[in-house]
């Protein structure tokens, strides 16, 4: 009885699962592949084949399914069977064009290489490319440390004290909105170097964002929370560090954010004016020699370092914000 | 020990700026004279927009007086101090920190959090919330928050609490389990305590005196002994009667 029972559960639980939502992934990919395979290449192509892309198509499949098949019998893999679709739809995506770029060149070969030949590059210029990513991560790193440090200084001195607030807000109001990238002419004759003068804008751009959230962050504190503290026997200064700071957190982590993107959109205009080397550097100088694979890979680069890095940003923000569980965060 | 907690309210006069251009003056109190005991447990009772808030807000040193003065044990109340702990009617828990952490709060400020350590625990397990030390504030009920606040409170050795309609917000079975907690406490530690409240039941279980008040003019109107013997019992007569003649001096009966 008790067997029959534990059997039962076991059949509808595998009835549960959703097995063709679990295959699909598999299945476009397969489906790509197959197409890889038997569609012979454009003949208007004469470069030599590469084995890349069909060896990506290979691996992916390899590892959806061997996923798929563990979900049949094991279920759990949440995350996978919700991403399947996505996922399969991004490799038929990639299957589309590479049909209109290898198989068919329906468009142009200088600007838009197979997926192959991007793989090509990912691979063949990996060392290059990874010195460029590391040039382009330190040139973030400080900027964006000079930005998030002076940004909270002055969104927590003008959001705490009037006198500071008196002269300062009128230039974080007046400053802050310019985009960065407007200050390029001025910084670069005002610097030394254009790395000094890339340094600037970065900080620059992410201060404003970060100054003003960090601002009405401690403006938002509730009151009480600092008449607490004065009934517990806090100096001011405590009142800053231990009330209004933590209480600000949420706002500032959104400044951080903001501040964050304004960084990385002014990293990739510094390293297109002058900055030499880095991926911003790495992708205008490929264009103008018109290897677009190569552009097209330093793309990539960018896009996968760049929500990597948002990825991090986003847990420690659910870390340190941990204590505001059930409050809506954006 | 010296007994300590001596509260003096001498002349206390409060007014408010008009909020708005054409408003006129507020006056939240009218000339306040009284004394507080040490030790004693005082009920400030009236109707609201009576000025109880604000006379506990003198008090505790958030607001100055526009005339008058407030002096504990002699000495002239200028500012907010750890000598006079407050307990809102929010239970106020700072969401960021720990049970553990909001208790330590006073002693993390005077820089003996690790000494004190064994006493936040004491603390926390005096207000029957052993076990919570990890917990965030959002994961803990109105009432168990407020335990923390007192908990927090406490930790300091104030010679007075103040509370402002500290169960207000609670319901009636964990509002009363809270009065007895309460009381224990204040046995065992003796504090000088001000509670304001609007629940006449609340004034007479808990207090020695009741402070009434009314509003236009603000004034202390009169205070009422309550010397029925404790523990209290809510359903005699005397404490009946005593009930009826607090509402009868703030004229809700007849
Ligand atoms: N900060 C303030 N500014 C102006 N008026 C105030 C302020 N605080 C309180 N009042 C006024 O003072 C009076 C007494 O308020 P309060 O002490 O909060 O009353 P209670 O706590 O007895 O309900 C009310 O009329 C209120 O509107
Ligand atoms: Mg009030």
């Amino acid at each position: 009885m008790e067997k029959d029972t534990i059997y039962v559960k076991k059949i509808t639980r595998i009835k549960d699962r959703h097995i063709g939502r679990a295959y699909f992934a598999s299945i476009a990919i397969a489906i790509t592949l197959i197409a890889q395979i038997v569609i012979p290449k454009s003949d208007t192509l004469f470069t030599k084949a590469l084995p890349w892309y069909t060896g990506l198509l290979v691996i992916a499949l390899a590892i959806t399914t061997i996923l798929a098949i563990y979900y049949t019998f094991f279920g759990g893999l949440k995350r996978f069977v919700f991403k399947s679709y996505f996922i399969g739809a991004a490799f038929l995506a990639l299957g589309l064009y590479n049909l209109v770029t290898l198989k068919f060149t329906l468009l142009k070969p200088v600007f838009f290489p197979a997926p192959e030949k991007i793989i090509d590059v990912l691979i063949g210029d990996s060392g290059f490319l990874l010195k460029c990513l590391f040039h382009s991560a330190q040139l973030l790193a400080y900027g964006l440390g000079i930005g998030i440090i002076t940004g909270l200084a002055t969104g927590i001195l003008i959001g705490w004290y009037s006198s500071w607030n008196y002269w300062l807000e009128p230039i974080v109001k007046s400053v802050g909105p310019i985009p960065s990238t407007a200050f390029i002419p001025v910084a670069l004759s005002a610097f030394a170097t254009s790395y000094q003068a890339a340094v600037f804008l970065i900080a620059l751009a992410s201060w404003f964002p970060i100054a003003v959230l960090a601002q009405s962050g401690v403006v938002n504190v509730k009151k009480t929370f600092f008449e607490v503290a004065d009934t517990l026997g806090a100096t001011d200064f405590q009142k800053i560090f231990h009330v209004a700071v933590p209480g600000a957190l949420p706002n500032i982590f959104v400044g951080i954010f903001n501040g964050t993107c304004g960084a990385f959109l002014t990293l990739m205009s510094a390293e297109m004016i002058g900055v030499r080397y880095g991926i911003g550097w790495y992708i205008n100088w490929q264009r103008e020699i018109m290897s677009y694979a190569n552009v097209y890979a330093g793309l990539v680069v960018i896009a996968v370092s760049f929500s990597l890095m948002i990825a991090i940003l986003f847990k420690i923000r659910d870390y340190v914000l941990r204590w505001q569980k059930g409050i809506i965060k954006w | 020990m010296v007994a300590t907690g001596q509260i003096t309210f001498n002349n206390l006069r409060k007014v408010f700026p008009p909020r708005t251009e054409t408003g006129s003056p507020v006056e939240a109190l009218h000339h306040v004279n009284a004394e507080v005991e040490p030790g004693e447990f005082i009920a400030l009772i009236g109707p609201s927009g009576c000025g109880k808030s604000t006379l506990l807000r003198l008090l505790a040193g958030l607001d100055q007086p526009s005339q008058g003065k407030i002096l504990v044990d002699g000495n002239l109340v200028e500012r907010p101090s750890r000598e006079r702990g407050l307990v809102f009617q929010d239970p106020t828990l700072y969401p960021w920190l720990t049970i553990e952490q909001n208790v330590g709060f006073g002693p993390r400020l005077a820089g003996e959090y690790r000494e004190k350590r064994q006493s936040i625990h004491e603390f926390i397990e005096l207000v029957g919330l052993k076990g919570f030390e990890k917990n965030y504030p959002y994961e803990l009920s109105g009432g168990m928050q407020q335990r923390v606040a007192l908990a927090r409170t406490l930790i300091n050795y104030p010679k007075v609490l103040l509370f402002d309609e500290p169960f207000g917000a609670l319901d009636a079975f964990t509002r009363m389990k809270m009065h007895d907690e309460l009381l224990k406490i204040r046995e065992r530690t003796n504090i000088t305590m001000v509670m304001v409240t609007h629940d006449v039941e609340e004034a007479v279980y808990l207090a020695d005196r009741v402070f009434t008040m009314t509003p236009r003019p603000a004034i202390l109107k009169k205070i009422v002994d309550v010397t029925l013997p404790r523990p209290r019992r809510r359903d005699s007569t005397a404490f009946i009667k005593k009930k009826e003649e607090i509402l009868d001096i703030l004229n809700f009966t007849a």
